[in-house]
């Protein structure tokens, strides 16, 4: 199990040499205070103006630029915000966004991509000369860029020996077969969710789908009154099927076996379905007919892929079709062509093939790697080109930086080989760039089922008593970013695992192996350590840590396909069996049930349209605080809530926070602001994102002895990192538990990546945000508010004579929540949204019994769950 | 026949003037007995560890330590709580037992202020190291300083500061006041450096009656200062928790209780150290059962306030309807910690009850066992108080255990090591019973 | 035996009156600022002075420092600002070498900073210069230094200001006289003109410190 930069993190963070910290500015005139009385050495800076100053910069200055970042290879259009021409933070621009271009920030400062100075002429004659050898096989990731088309079939032109495979360890090729199945061409299915009443979610993640973020987004907005209604049957434990208000777990075969009734039950193929699912599937059947939607996942069988288009057909569902976005479809299979070729230059990402034994190879990635040819890859914000996103719209893009360590994009590699230049920016693609539109629209497609589907239809997936699914990981994906410590630290979804991959499957399969009884005593004890298993399938093997999660259905097992790589596909038949030995797995969240504390609310839609507002129940001896020009607070919409973590990553990025490795982890002392809590409970699964809630009544405040942590006259709690002495009597009082202490100089460690006598140096340090103080050893953290952009749109608002507009202050948080569950604003202005979400029904303040008075406050949970399965409680 | 003293027996043996003081004054003059030099090496032994540990903590940082989020207290408070606890005694014996004029207290009180001296001095480097920057601890103190700053004066810890150098501050000068005579005495007896030193010390004391009346008026007053002390210091440190809104801390009992485990403590760690000590150095004359029954008697009474609180929690989180509150008294019962905390309810609940019966209050072996156990129960309660309390409040997505590091036993271990190192070496120096008392007490219980 | 009881007794008393003079001073607040290094002119490689550029000649202060009114910083000039002139003005001045090598090389000129507020303070200048508070307010008569000197930007400074903003300010007209004097009265009516926070609102800590 690949480590990469988090054992450095470890090994290193015992080397701190200097008392008291590392040796700043101050703290040198610090100790030379203690030393010398009068006589202080001040320590001079330079300041190094421009020697000409570009136009439009401003020193100090926040700009906004847009472009569109590649993930899987699909664009995600965003805007980036950078400061003094660093890029430092990423807000969507279209319907959403996933997490990996902003965790991608890291890379782009990561001194880790600097590998030898490239020698890209030497490498291009090489390549030249490998071409006029033999076949060369290029392999290349999932490209939706139509100018790298162009490129490659210039190049296939003038090489004839140049063969191009396409590698991806997810693939979507079964789509665009299910299409052919159905409709006769290849196609890719658009989906708008937010059209449909009811909708049927088919073993799909957020993560795993292209467009999934964007189908949150949709989705979010129809879980408020009147409330759509979502059905899930998955295999696995996904945080999209979790947000269902009634969920199937089925074995992988057993959700296709499920498709397959739904469809002769809706009448797409002929015969009866063969069972009713404990009256699930009349239910179904029953609300899809109001205005049903399928959204099927992407591993399915090419049948069910067919079945699924098919039977959203017949129900007239909101879904469009549109040419496949890549030219020639990315598959596992790539990588078997890839072992035996002769010549090969991989360009691909994810798992890596032997390379020995061959005339001519050569690696094309972001991270320098081991083979006789290591190039760099330029960062997509330092070379860009336009790329299609999920809804087959292509997007401009444009390049912020210049490639820090000498990199170039796939298409800047091409052009070098082909000895040309890539052509500038047209002056469309300006235009796109400045308004922040697509350059295209997608191009729809009229297609309508062929008939006879029932005869043409090939077998759907196969029973196995265990069948083992790969699934990307939520955060390494298919081991792509296993560079980047923000997702290796970002707690993986249900199981809330870091740093690394495990085995997931149902209780019943791990008391099957006898493993359940100890499972159990270690999570009492917070023992980290969990049985390594044996897992087998399709003819490899992987050890894996199990990890169990309720939910699952039996039967099912789930791998992270950065652990566990198969060439010939990604769901197998498998066998596992204990070796044994143990492996410490940290979890954030050991407890994951609610208990006495009733800190997630959840009503169903008729309760929430009963609902009354509740009057907050408020009592004080003291008068309040002296009022300011805004009072600020936040509401977090739980039903709007899916816990893909976005928000956490966001204020990670936002406000410096720094990653402390696992074994930090593994002590409780993760430092993301926001703790994403996760709760298992009759209806479902639950998330809850708890931050600092700005108490007007801060228990933490009354008790700091140096008056570090100061209430504002608006409202926000204040933490003064200078003036705080480290005692943690705040921590300790605060009930949410929402501060965090800096227990060793995790800052400068994670700058210097493990040695805090690197950090000055690191170019790592102009990945932080100079708005927000970097905190040293010995202080608490918490969430602010982003208090640094409230205090630039007031200095904004001074600059231009006029007050703090509505809307005008966005935390990070709510930036990039998908599902835009989290909402900030000023109690004082009524034309703020906020004012309506707190004078909903549904509206509770956590933990009211502690008379804390939180400025931020939540909106309970909505489930719609259908009258006519209501009396088994939901989930089966 | 003359009535006797009804105090008659709290100096047992045939004593002149002359043989009462050289007894005393043994540990001083006469060459020290092994277990004391066992005592002293082992000591300083520990001493140097825990200044080691303290440079690790100060060098490295608090992760060394095995505080996490949500426990972000651990054995630091514990620890610091237990020590301030441990001096209360001292400051009872001395102060309230002397306005009470309880003449058991005379040759109980040398020994017990010097304990409450150093478990206050072991005790007071707690809060200093477990800041994230010591460097600037001088901060919660108040001074105009260019950045127009005041400490936030709610803040019980404000307040620990100052009851912490009051205490210090009272229990140095108690100890100073009622050695002066002593170091008369010495000084008058010894030569060399010794006299020189003894001599600096002493002030000048003649003994005279002018002396002796203003040495009086100033050891009353002083009494009468320190007295609130007993009860004010420990129910400050207490504030820290019960100003605190956690399950399990957020209680208006804790004051008293604190108050009550701090004598109880203390009392105990004085049995702890009076009983060897008046073994090895044979001073069951001057320190005789009776006395050993009377600190029993004290250490009963305040470990029943213990125990009724102990009792009146678990009955206030079932009454308040609290989910978290009774939550908190389940998981310390049935949850991962549940040992601990029975083992503290047996301790401070079942066993204190045998100190009810004069069969087991007498018996001086079950005594030092039953002091020990007390020490331990208390410090259990503690750690049950601080780590348990924190590692399961209200939100379920927070809780985590404690696991305490190498850095936090040796600190603990090494305040034990400096408490015994300063408490040996200081009954080399100065006479561990005050002998001007004893001699004022043989006196009052010779003339009936 | 009285001499030597004289000499315990003068040492004794004599140590009461020194730690009791310590505490004086240190409460009162008299050496509060006592110590401060940073008030000292400072060097820089190449002699500029704002006696005779800013005051002689009248430059405004914006045309180097042009960011003063929309951003956090209010900059230094770059090289071409100071060959806007000095590439017909003096153009063999010794005193200017290094500027010209800056200018034909390409390489930035490097100042010694005078003002060195930590990392944690974060000023806007245009914040501040939006609300009337000028420059010679917090700079001094920077028109009449020759080398810059500055007082030190203690927090206790800016506190004094932000405690009571209506004598330090000026009308936004004014902002870049340095030889004006702000009117007290005039400050009140200001403080109303351009919406100037309350001194709770604008000592909270958030002003300052991120």
């Amino acid at each position: 199990m690949h480590r990469g930069p988090q054992e450095a993190l470890e090994k290193e963070f015992f080397r701190e040499e200097f008392p008291f910290g590392p040796l700043t500015r101050r703290g040198f005139m610090a100790l030379g205070l203690l030393s010398l009385a009068a006589c202080t050495p001040v320590v001079r800076r330079k300041g190094v103006p421009y020697v000409r100053q570009p136009e439009g910069v401003v020193e100090g200055g926040r700009r906004e630029f847009f472009t569109a970042l590649p993930h899987m290879g699909f664009a995600e259009p965003v805007r980036v915000r950078t400061y003094q021409e660093r890029p430092l933070f990423l807000v969507p621009q279209g319907e959403a966004m996933s997490p990996y271009p902003l965790a991608g920030l890291y890379a782009l400062y990561d001194p880790a991509r600097k590998g030898k100075a490239p020698d890209w002429e030497g490498f291009f004659a090489a390549w030249r000369k490998a071409l006029g050898e033999g076949e060369t096989l290029l392999v290349l990731p999932r490209t939706t860029s139509p100018r790298l088309e162009a490129l490659l079939q210039k190049a296939h032109a003038r090489y004839p020996n140049l063969r191009v495979a396409r590698f991806e360890a997810w693939s979507l090729e079964n789509v665009y077969r299910g299409a052919e199945l159905a409709f006769g061409r290849r196609a890719w299915p658009v989906y708008r969710p937010e059209r449909a009443e009811t909708v049927l979610l088919l073993d799909v993640d957020l993560h795993e789908h292209p467009a999934g973020y964007g189908w949150w987004a949709a989705l979010s907005g129809r879980r408020l009154l009147p409330m759509n209604r979502i059905y899930a049957v998955e295999s696995g434990a996904g945080l999209l099927c979790a947000m269902a208000d009634h969920r199937l777990a089925l074995k992988p075969s057993g959700v296709e076996a499920f498709l397959l009734d739904l469809a002769k039950a809706l009448g797409v193929l002929p015969g009866s379905p063969a069972s009713d699912y404990g009256g699930f599937l009349p239910a179904l059947v029953e609300d899809l007919n109001r205005g049903g939607l399928l959204l099927p996942g992407v591993h399915l069988t090419p049948a069910a892929q067919a079945l699924a288009m098919a039977v959203n057909a017949r129900l007239g569902a909101p879904v469009a079709y549109v040419p496949p976005p890549e030219a020639e479809p990315a598959t596992p299979g790539a990588f078997l062509e890839a072992q035996e070729a002769g010549r090969l230059v991989w360009a691909a990402e994810g798992p890596l093939p032997g390379l020995g034994g061959k005339a001519f190879a050569a690696v094309l990635s972001l991270y320098p790697k081991e083979a006789p040819f290591s190039l760099p890859l330029a960062h997509p914000l330092e070379a860009a080109s336009p790329a299609r996103d999920a809804w087959g719209r292509l997007w401009p893009a444009q390049a912020l930086l210049k490639p820090l360590w000498g990199g170039k994009s796939l298409e800047e590699v091409l052009a070098g080989l082909l000895g040309e230049a890539l052509p500038p920016l047209s002056p469309e693609e300006k235009r796109a760039l400045a308004e922040g539109r697509p350059l295209e629209e997608a191009e729809p497609l009229a297609l309508a089922p062929l008939p006879g589907l029932e005869d043409r239809l090939p077998p759907l997936r196969q029973e196995a008593p265990l069948e083992l699914t790969l699934r990307p990981d939520a955060r390494l994906f298919d081991g792509r970013y296993r560079e980047n410590p923000y997702l290796q630290e970002l707690p993986r979804p249900l199981s809330l695992l870091v740093w690394d991959g495990a085995l997931l499957a149902g209780e019943k399969e791990a008391e099957t192996l006898g493993l359940l009884e100890e499972i159990r005593a270690r999570e009492r004890r917070a023992d980290p350590k969990r049985p390594l298993l044996r897992v087998e399938a399709g003819g490899r093997t992987a050890l894996l840590p199990l990890w169990p999660l309720p939910l699952f259905p039996q039967g099912s097992l789930v791998a992270p396909l950065s652990h566990f790589f198969h060439p010939e596909g990604v769901v197998f038949p498998a066998s596992v069996s204990p070796t044994g030995r143990d492996y410490p797995l940290v979890s954030t969240q050991y407890h994951g049930y609610l208990g006495e504390v009733e800190a997630v609310k959840v009503l169903t839609e008729e309760e929430a349209l009963k609902a009354e507002p509740h009057e907050e129940k408020r009592l004080s001896f003291y008068p309040p605080w002296p009022q300011g020009e805004h009072a600020w607070a936040m509401t977090v919409d739980l039903a709007r809530c899916v816990g893909c973590g976005l928000c956490v990553l966001a204020c990670q990025v936002e406000n410096n926070i720094p990653v402390v490795g696992k074994e930090e982890v593994r002590k409780g002392r993760e430092m993301h602001w926001i703790r994403l809590d996760r709760y298992f409970a009759e209806e479902g699964v639950f998330h809850q994102p708890v931050m600092c809630q700005h108490c007007e009544k801060a228990p933490c405040e009354a008790v700091c002895p140096v008056a570090a942590t100061e209430h504002s006259p608006e409202g926000l709690n204040l933490m003064v990192y200078n003036r705080c002495v480290g005692t943690k009597y705040c921590s300790a009082n605060c009930p949410y538990k929402a501060r965090r202490f800096n227990f060793f100089p995790y800052a400068e460690a994670f700058l210097g990546q493990g040695d805090p006598r690197r950090a000055k140096e690191s170019p790592l340090a102009l990945l932080m945000n100079p708005e927000v103080t970097v905190r040293s050893r010995g202080v608490m953290e918490k969430c602010t508010y982003c208090v640094q952009r409230i205090e630039l749109a007031r200095a904004e608002a001074a600059r231009e004579g006029r007050g703090i507009r509505t809307g005008e202050v966005k935390t990070a948080c709510q930036e990039v929540c998908p599902g835009q569950a989290i909402h900030f604003g000023d109690l004082l202005d009524p034309e703020d949204p906020i004012q309506a979400h707190r004078k909903e029904g549904r509206h509770y303040v956590l933990l009211e019994e502690v008379n804390t008075w939180p400025r931020t406050t939540y909106l309970a949970h909505l489930k719609n769950p259908n009258p006519r399965l209501r009396k088994e409680g939901g989930h089966a | 026949m003359p009535e006797r003293h009804p105090d008659h027996d709290l100096i047992q043996g045939e004593w002149t003037e002359k043989t009462l003081v050289e007894k005393l004054l043994e540990p001083v003059e006469k060459p020290p007995p092994r277990p004391w030099k066992v005592v002293l090496a082992v000591g300083f032994v520990l001493t140097l560890a825990w200044l080691y540990a303290i440079f690790v903590t100060f060098t490295k940082g608090l992760g060394t330590w095995g505080i996490n989020q949500p426990v972000i207290w651990g054995f630091d408070i514990v620890h610091f709580v237990w020590w301030i606890g441990i001096g209360h005694a001292g400051t009872l014996i001395s102060a309230i037992l002397v306005l009470m004029r309880q003449n058991w207290r005379d040759s109980l009180n040398r020994i017990t202020e010097a304990m409450t001296l150093f478990a206050v001095l072991c005790a007071a480097t707690y809060p200093l190291i477990h800041m994230g920057r010591a460097q600037h601890f001088y901060w919660v103190l108040p001074y105009p300083t260019h950045l127009a700053l005041w400490p936030q004066y709610k803040s019980p810890l404000s307040w620990d500061v100052l009851a912490i150098f009051t205490y210090l501050t009272i229990s140095t000068l108690f100890l100073y006041l009622g050695l002066i005579p002593d170091l008369a005495i010495l000084r008058e007896r010894s030569q060399g450096w010794r006299k020189k030193l003894y001599g600096w010390l002493s002030l000048g004391w003649t003994g005279s009656a002018l002396h002796w009346r203003r040495y009086r008026a100033a050891y009353v007053l002083l009494a009468g200062l320190a007295t609130p002390v007993v009860i004010s210091v420990h129910s400050v440190v207490s504030m820290d928790f019960a100003y605190g809104l956690v399950p399990g801390w957020h209680l208006t009992l804790f004051p008293p209780f604190f108050a009550a485990g701090a004598i109880y403590s203390g009392f105990a760690m004085a049995l702890t150290l009076i009983i060897p000590l008046r073994k090895w150095y044979r001073l069951e004359g001057v320190i005789t059962e009776r006395h050993l029954d009377w600190m029993a008697k004290v250490t009963l009474a305040s470990g029943l306030g213990v125990a009724y609180t102990y009792l009146l929690e678990i009955f206030i989180a079932w009454y308040s309807a609290e989910p978290a509150e009774w939550a908190q008294q389940l998981w310390r019962m049935t949850g991962p910690y549940a040992p601990y905390y029975w083992a503290m309810m047996l301790i401070n609940v079942v066993l204190l009850q045998t100190l009810w019966f004069p069969r087991f209050r007498r018996n001086v072996a079950w005594l030092f066992v039953f002091s020990i156990l007390a020490n331990v129960g208390m410090w259990l309660e503690r750690f049950v108080i601080v780590v348990i309390s924190l590692s399961h409040d209200f939100l379920p997505g927070n809780f985590h255990l404690y696991y305490p590091t190498w850095v936090d036993w040796t600190l603990f271990l090494g305040t034990l090591g400096f408490f015994l190192f300063g408490l040996a070496v200081l009954i080399r120096l100065f006479p561990p019973i005050a002998v001007a008392e004893m001699l004022h007490l043989y006196h009052k219980l010779r003339k009936h | 035996m009285r001499r030597r009881n004289l000499r315990v007794k003068a040492l004794f008393w004599g140590a009461v009156l020194g730690v009791f003079l310590l505490l004086v001073v240190v409460f009162s607040g008299v050496a509060v600022g006592a110590f401060e290094q940073r008030i000292l002119p400072v060097e820089q490689p190449v002699p500029f002075s704002h006696a005779f550029h800013a005051g002689g000649l009248g430059l405004s202060c914006r045309y180097c420092h042009s960011a003063v009114e929309h951003a956090p910083y209010a900059g230094l000039p770059p090289t071409e600002t100071c060959m806007t002139c000095h590439l017909y003005v003096k153009p063999d001045s010794p005193n200017l070498a290094l500027v010209r090598e800056s200018w034909e090389k390409g390489e930035p000129l490097r100042w010694n900073r005078v003002i060195n507020l930590p990392d944690f303070v974060y000023f806007h200048h245009a914040a501040h210069v939006a609300k009337g508070v000028g420059c010679a307010e917090c700079h001094g008569r920077v028109d009449q230094m020759a080398v810059v000197q500055q007082p030190a930007f203690t927090m206790k400074f800016c506190l004094d200001c932000h405690r009571n903003p209506a004598p330090r300010l000026r009308p936004k007209e004014q902002v870049f006289n340095m030889a004006y004097t702000p009117d007290p009265e005039l400050g009140r009516e200001l403080l109303r003109l351009y919406h100037v926070r309350p001194p709770e609102e604008l000592t909270s800590c958030n002003t300052c410190h991120r």
